[in-house]
């Protein structure tokens, strides 16, 4: 048995001995899109192993190459894609030049794909049965009575609870934790010897994300091999025996879990590792240098932002119903009290459902409570009429989860700023005012005047997201409520934009309402924590209290949940301080 | 009679439909592919076509109503480049002549529908429920008329002429578009843009003039160049049926109408403002299409 590794790259580490041959074997594998001088290659030269019972992770950023590896494991890459390797193996069979017919003897029954979002994978026409029953059809797998019982095994075998209701209903009947368990069965349905996970948890709530896990882990301990691609190192740690790091197509670092983890060889490990924001992080910065933010005059930690005890948005007993589309009235938000101070960051963390945008949107007075009152430095808020809440909008901004739906796609970066400085600026001041102020407004979120011109489509998705803090800042609010903000982005820009959001708040002294599904990110940032489950507050408090000594059942369900990242941050953190 | 290219009616996309165009919209802007080969020779019909329209005296100097009567039914030749009717007038002058009218009523008709739909559509999607069944209902039952029976109708009550035409095929088309222009509507205002210019405090007119309005027909203008060739279409048929505008006018319709009795023997009558039509009609499709692709970023 050789190293998995022959070529000496940094990062790359002896690995011990495995268990069994490898069934998996990648070698110099390199994909490229795009013809002659306008190929590029998207995979430069990935090299791995697997087993069979072992997990392999492939952790990277967007644009790292990890999908497109992943794809190329079951003939997916697309048109136009060039695909080379030394090596590309599976128990010794080449798959290497497979045409479009003996690849679609290989996928489904030795190489099973879990994709990301069950919503799209699944077709909403055809019930869960017959969309599990599929690969076995078209493998010509039984006779339809033995098909439609594997069905009811494989679904009994991913925790489906009665399997006989669920295989007969559609994907939009069931919830996202269930479709996701679904599309699982109909990968393993076959019992392939390979499983290829997609980034299986990342639309998926923490509980949810736990259980899905614990699936993939229990058919690895019934002897299939999992490919795992994620960008969450906490997922990884989870589930995986051996980690690849991959950036801009190349391997950076391959090893055992544990090991890169606990001890990262390469500086870009140990970065996506301190990115990571959780209760560790509290104070700290996540990114090693905030690129361009020319605003930092105070880089030194402070313990905590300056919170001054004048509540500036109060909610008392906020109530809202929804008519379904069944007709039934549903209570999404029920009796939730909170008060939010000057310059302080309250967070508010629940599951999908837990009625916490419906809460940003009651803050904001987009909707008005069915009962209940939000009030604005004392004043009514909710119950005010529109004209009259109209001029005091802009104390309050917002920040979206999708930067690029809410800017108008007809609009430029300098439109969309100009639009909200004119709030700011009245009487209106003229083209160069709301330009000044504009530049202003880049340069406070850490970007320039170069890119004004620019429309948010041609932005990375970290520069949307700042755009959209510059707009929700540009009236000078009091408050910005945030939406998830951070919720689409990978590690590192999460990180960035994390740390200039904290920046932000020591500097211009807002507070934050701040929505998250994460409980990381929320144990980071704020001062207290608000635990929202099915439109109620569970529980509430100090941030550290809540997150450290939950005394909810729930919350300590959703901690507990949590995968956590091994290792303790804290002297890493010190240890290798970049400049 | 029926009505070429229906299959382009706007009438088959439904409600569910334009909730996408927005998202595609955005991935539209990014895509700049080089102008097709089918596009370019578009714009040149098209030019050709503006030109006859606006100055017919430069394409073809001569009198498009000249009776030689000693020249009729000739065929194509050198001195008649296309050809000349039983009265002995030249095809092809009378033929670029007639493109101002055509024109006309193709654009005139369109503008009418959508002016129409635009308002329609705007105050059913953002009207309260009550606005939005009566609206609907409306436009439901206008639906089920064909175009062209919507047409013959208004062209019995008023007699044919131009504007007339311009009235009945521009109303007769509107209830397509506003079905389209009140699903963008409704879809648009939920986008969180919208949502975004709300919580900055901007009154709700400007938010509508600013986002909802040009974000719900943006889409539509693409749809609308198909509109402008199939509106010819009608009106020509319109005019087939002797219920378009009256003969001695060079409007396209009306010389397919005069030429049919000939048609056995002089086919050039036919064919040539035949070909005008759907020359004209092909190249706003095309073009309509690539603006739709170029909007929408979809495949095509």
């Amino acid at each position: 048995m050789t190293l998995a590794l022959t070529d000496a790259a940094p990062g790359t580490r002896t690995l011990p001995e495995r268990r069994g041959t490898p069934m998996l074997r990648v070698e110099n594998l390199r994909v490229g899109f795009g013809r002659g001088a306008e190929r590029t290659e998207v995979v430069r030269g990935v090299s791995f192993e697997l087993s069979p019972g072992r997990c392999l992770a492939v952790v990277g950023e967007s644009g790292s190459g990890k999908s497109v590896t992943a794809r190329t494991l079951v003939g997916l890459t697309g048109r136009g894609s060039h695909v080379r390797a030394d090596r590309l193996e599976l128990d010794g069979a080449d798959l290497l030049g497979l045409g479009e017919r003996a690849w679609r003897r290989v996928r489904g029954r030795r190489i099973g794909m879990v994709l990301q979002d069950a919503l799209v994978s699944l077709d909403p026409f055809r019930t869960v049965g017959a969309e599990i029953a599929e690969p076995l059809r078209l493998h010509r797998w039984g006779s339809r009575s033995e098909r439609a019982a594997r069905v009811l095994e494989v679904l009994e075998e991913v925790g489906v609870p009665e399997p006989g209701l669920r295989a007969r209903q559609r994907s939009d009947e069931l919830s996202g934790g269930l479709r996701q368990r679904a599309l699982i069965a109909s990968a393993l349905a076959l019992d392939p010897r390979l499983v290829i996970a997609d980034e299986p948890t990342t639309a998926l709530d923490v509980t949810v994300q736990a259980q899905v896990l614990d699936l993939l882990a229990a058919s690895k301990r019934r002897g299939t091999a999992v490919l795992l691609i994620s960008h969450d190192l906490s997922v990884v740690a989870r589930l995986a025996d051996e980690v690849c790091v991959m950036r801009d197509g190349e391997v950076l670092e391959h090893g055992l879990t544990e090991e890169v983890l606990r001890r990262p060889a390469h500086p870009y490990t140990r970065s996506l590792l301190d990115a990571v924001p959780s209760a560790a992080t509290r104070g700290a910065r996540l990114a090693p240098s905030t690129p361009g933010a020319r605003l930092r005059a105070t880089p030194a930690p402070a313990p905590g932002p300056t919170v001054e005890e004048r509540p500036v948005l109060t909610a008392t007993d906020l109530v809202k119903r929804f008519r379904g589309p069944d007709g039934v009235e549903r209570t999404v938000v029920d009796g939730v009290s909170f008060e939010l101070a000057a310059g302080e960051t309250l967070g508010i963390v629940g599951e999908s459902g837990s009625g916490k945008t419906t809460t940003a949107r009651l803050a904001l007075a987009l909707l008005e409570p069915d009962g209940g009152e939000v009030l604005l430095d004392g004043a009514p808020w909710s119950a005010a009429s529109p004209a009259e809440r109209r001029p005091r909008r802009r104390r309050v901004g917002v920040v979206y989860q999708d930067p690029l739906s809410s800017f108008d796609p007809r609009w430029d970066v300098a439109r969309v700023l100009a639009d909200a400085a004119a709030t700011d600026l009245e009487p209106p001041r003229g083209p160069a005012a709301v330009r000044a102020r504009s530049v202003e407004l880049l340069e406070q979120v850490g970007l320039g005047a170069e890119h004004l011109a620019r429309h948010p489509l041609r932005l990375s998705g970290g520069q949307r997201q700042r755009v959209a803090i510059a707009r929700a800042l540009a009236p000078r609010p009091d408050v910005v409520v945030c939406d998830e903000p951070v919720s689409a982005l990978d590690v590192s820009v999460q990180a960035q934009v994390l740390d200039l959001l904290t920046d932000l708040q020591r500097s211009l002294g807002v507070a934050y309402l701040f929505i998250s599904h994460d409980l990381g990110v929320i144990h980071h940032l704020s001062d207290r924590v608000l635990v929202m489950k099915d439109g109620h507050v569970v529980e509430e408090g100090a941030t550290e209290e809540v997150l450290t000594a939950p005394r909810h059942e729930y919350t300590r369900r959703l901690l507990s949940a949590l995968p956590a990242l091994p290792g303790a941050p804290g002297p890493r953190r010190e240890a290798h301080d970049p400049r | 009679m029926t009505t070429p290219g229906s299959t382009t009616t706007p009438s088959t996309a439904g409600p569910a439909g334009p909730a996408t165009l927005t998202d595609r919209a955005r991935a539209g802007f990014a895509s700049a592919r080089p102008p097709r080969l089918a596009t370019l020779l578009s714009l040149a019909v098209l030019g050709f076509v503006a030109v006859a329209a606006l100055a017919p005296g430069l394409l073809a100097p001569g009198d498009p109503t000249a009776i030689r009567l000693d020249q009729a039914l000739q065929s194509p030749s050198a001195t008649h480049l296309l050809g000349t009717d039983q009265s002995g007038r030249d095809l092809y002058t009378r033929v670029v002549h007639g493109a101002r009218e055509s024109l006309t009523i193709g654009l005139g008709a369109t503008a009418l529908a959508m002016a129409l739909a635009v308002t329609l559509g705007v105050a059913s999607g953002l009207g309260g429920r009550v606005t939005d069944r009566v609206i609907g209902g409306a436009l439901e039952v206008a639906f089920a008329f064909p175009v062209m029976l919507l047409a013959l109708l208004l062209v019995a009550v008023r007699g044919p002429s131009s504007a007339t035409l311009v009235i009945a095929v521009g109303i007769g088309s509107a209830p397509g578009y506003a079905r389209m222009v009140r699903g963008q509507v409704l879809a648009v205002r939920r986008e969180p843009y919208v949502e975004a210019a709300a919580a900055l405090g901007h009154p709700r007119h400007r938010v509508v003039l600013q986002h909802v309005l040009p974000n719900a027909v943006r889409p539509l203008l693409a749809i609308a160049t198909l509109g402008v060739g199939q509106s010819i279409v009608w009106a020509s048929g319109l005019a087939f049926l002797g219920m378009g505008v009256a003969p001695p006018s060079p409007e396209w319709g009306a010389l397919l109408e005069a030429g049919r009795m000939y048609v056995t023997t002089a086919w050039w009558l036919e064919v040539v403002p035949g070909l005008a039509i759907v020359a004209v009609a092909v190249a706003l499709t095309t073009l309509g299409r690539t603006l739709q692709q170029r909007l929408e970023g979809a495949p095509s």
